[in-house]
């Protein structure tokens, strides 16, 4: 009877043991794949010429000066340098125009005069479903008859009222709670500066995480800016390396995973260091919204 | 109801007093315009502006400098029987009857899987299954070009080794789609499985322990429990696919590295979607009424979706 029993939850303990082994062996072959690419392309930068594209590959990096020699002759590129700073400052401005425009507007529908107006928020969502590729032509050519062709505004400022945004930030500021606001009110703090000094610092978390979904939206945008950016020094980073992939490009492949990863380590720097925060205000965003 | 609320404290004070804070509600007034108007200004220019438009040129002849002139429905006419118009939708159907259930397949079991790891490790598995979703689509559609190479690509190794020889999948008309399938499911099944498993942890869990005393295996608790518990937010996961998947275009652009002005989609136009036409249609043949067509279409076809989707989330009770 004991014995019977001791063998029964000996093989049940087996058979727990073979499936969690199971869920980590497939878990695991998942998350190699998900990193795989950006793994490979490192790998490709620390090959010498012609390794990467072999018929045997080279599964590790093998040499650190190739990896250095590559870096460096993408760094010592012009071209790639302004773009990739162009990117620093089209994202940057975008990112916080688009936080500050979308906070101020959603502290006054969940709390300003424009707290009953529903059908106006309704229209402001009406961009959460229209991307700007739909709108693209008649966006382009309203920029371009602006004169804003080639100029930072005509990149930054359409794509900064962003429905999304608005969305988000109104969310989280009605969950502000409405005494503190009256209390400031009363202790003759304006409008603005109620707004300024009490809603936003407590919204962080949620500036934050629209924030950096912004941003990496905003570094790995490539169509706008093309249609807009037509002369080569006002590319973005997007453009400029999609022009290494292209079949007129005179340089080597290792030179081209080098861009490549240059141009991706902003988006993995923040994605490493606030990773929990961004997939948690996913998860909560997505759900909602 | 919160008009009620508004109005009480200010109807129930003396003249006096409402006299003395005029000035101080003017002001109050003003900042909240200043306030309001930034956001309203821009988005009116560069997002209702640009559909307005989108509609009224879909009933002109534009060729993006001159005065358009009203010509009615003939762009209709022309581009519906187009040849592009019906190459760009066929692609679109194909596309998304494959990457919709494919990708929340996929999701779904990643989603499984990873609720089954507690602690340090969940965490870990789903940040780096999501990782995928930041990388931008330049890259994404650089390195996935290399993966699909003929012979030295990845793919190309891999299956050719079990005698699946190709010319390289972006070369092969009827492999062009379920390679787009590929990359996009890569790039979006953690995004989507996030979703999932932020429905997963809303699930009581004395509702999967009842089951499991009742002596449910895995695959019933996931069929009768689980998956119905899950509907709302499957529905949701779906319906936002379907709509991302309408606007498809900046992977295939770059997959087959079409250009803004000439012809796009690749061999046997096989990765041409609608976005990728109208802009060709306006940039490159400078026509921008046809091209507005495609916008409307698309339009159309977005907000019935997203209609269809709040309709459905009132009545799965998910209140925003």
């Amino acid at each position: 009877m004991t014995r019977s029993r001791r063998r029964a939850s000996r093989r049940l303990l087996q058979t727990n043991r073979a499936a969690a082994a199971a869920r980590w062996l497939v878990m695991g072959i998942a998350a190699a794949m998900a990193v795989f690419p950006v793994v490979w392309i490192i790998n490709a930068v620390f090959q010498p010429a012609g390794a990467a594209v072999a018929l045997r590959p080279k599964w590790i990096p093998t040499s650190w000066d190739a990896g250095v020699s590559n870096i460096s002759a993408v760094l010592d590129d012009p071209g790639f340098v302004r773009a990739f700073a162009n990117s620093m400052i089209y994202a940057t401005i975008q990112t916080f125009g688009t936080l500050l425009l979308a906070s101020m507007a959603g502290y006054e529908f969940a709390h300003g005069r424009s707290r009953d107006r529903q059908a106006l928020f309704a229209v402001c969502l009406i961009g959460l479903m229209v991307p700007v590729a739909v709108t693209l032509l008649p966006t382009q050519r309203l920029v371009s008859n602006l004169g804003w062709l080639n100029s930072i505004q005509g990149i930054v400022v359409p794509l900064i009222a962003s429905s999304f945004a608005l969305f988000v930030l109104t969310e989280n500021m009605r969950a502000v709670p409405r005494e503190l606001i009256d209390a400031a009110h009363v202790d003759g703090a304006g409008h603005f500066r109620t707004y300024w000094r009490i809603a936003l610092p407590l919204t962080r978390n949620g500036l934050l995480a629209v924030g950096i979904l912004i941003f990496v939206a905003a570094w790995g945008n490539y169509i706008w800016p093309l249609v807009v950016a037509t002369r080569p020094d006002r590319y973005p980073v997007s453009v400029a390396v999609a022009r290494y992939y292209s079949a007129q490009s005179h340089t080597t492949i290792n030179e081209v995973m080098a861009a490549s990863l240059v141009s991706v380590v902003p988006v993995v720097i923040v994605y490493i260091a606030l990773q929990r925060h961004i997939v948690d205000s996913v998860a909560r965003v997505g759900i909602k919204g | 109801l919160v008009n009620g609320r508004d109005r009480s404290p200010g109807g129930a004070t003396a003249p006096a007093r409402r006299f003395g804070t005029r000035t101080r509600r003017s002001a109050g007034r003003t900042q909240s315009t200043l306030m309001l108007s930034p956001f309203i200004i821009v988005y009116s220019v560069f997002v209702i502006g640009p559909i307005i438009l989108s509609i009224a040129l879909s009933f002109a002849r534009w060729d993006g400098t001159s005065n358009p002139s009203f010509v009615g429905l003939d762009n209709y006419r022309e581009m519906l029987a187009s040849r592009g118009f019906v190459r760009s939708f066929g692609n679109l159907l194909s596309y998304v009857a494959l990457t919709v259930p494919v990708g929340i397949a996929v999701a779904l079991g990643l989603a499984l899987l990873v609720n089954r790891f507690l602690g340090r490790a969940a965490n870990f598995f789903r940040s780096v299954l999501f990782f995928p979703f930041i990388v931008p689509f330049f890259l994404t559609a650089a390195v996935w070009r290399w993966m699909f190479t003929a012979r030295f690509g990845l793919v190309d190794r891999l299956l050719g080794s079990v005698g699946f020889d190709t010319e390289g999948w972006l070369r092969t008309p009827w492999l062009m789609i379920p390679a787009l399938v590929i990359v996009d499911t890569w790039h979006s099944a953690g995004f989507n499985m996030v979703l999932i498993l932020a429905g997963l942890k809303s699930i009581p869990a004395d509702l999967i322990e009842s089951a499991r005393v009742d002596g449910a295996r895995t695959i019933d608790e996931i069929r009768y429990v689980i998956l119905p518990a899950l509907f709302p937010v499957l529905f949701i996961v779906v319906v936002n696919g379907l709509i991302s998947a309408l606007q498809v275009f900046e992977l295939p652009w770059l997959l087959t590295q079409s250009s803004v002005t000439g012809t796009s989609g690749g061999p046997g136009q096989r990765l041409l979607f609608p976005v990728m036409e109208m802009t060709s249609r306006g940039l490159g043949a400078l026509d921008f009424g046809e091209a507005s067509v495609i916008a409307v279409v698309l339009l159309a076809l977005t907000g019935v979706l997203t209609t269809a989707m709040f309709v459905a989330r009132r009545r799965f009770g998910i209140t925003t």
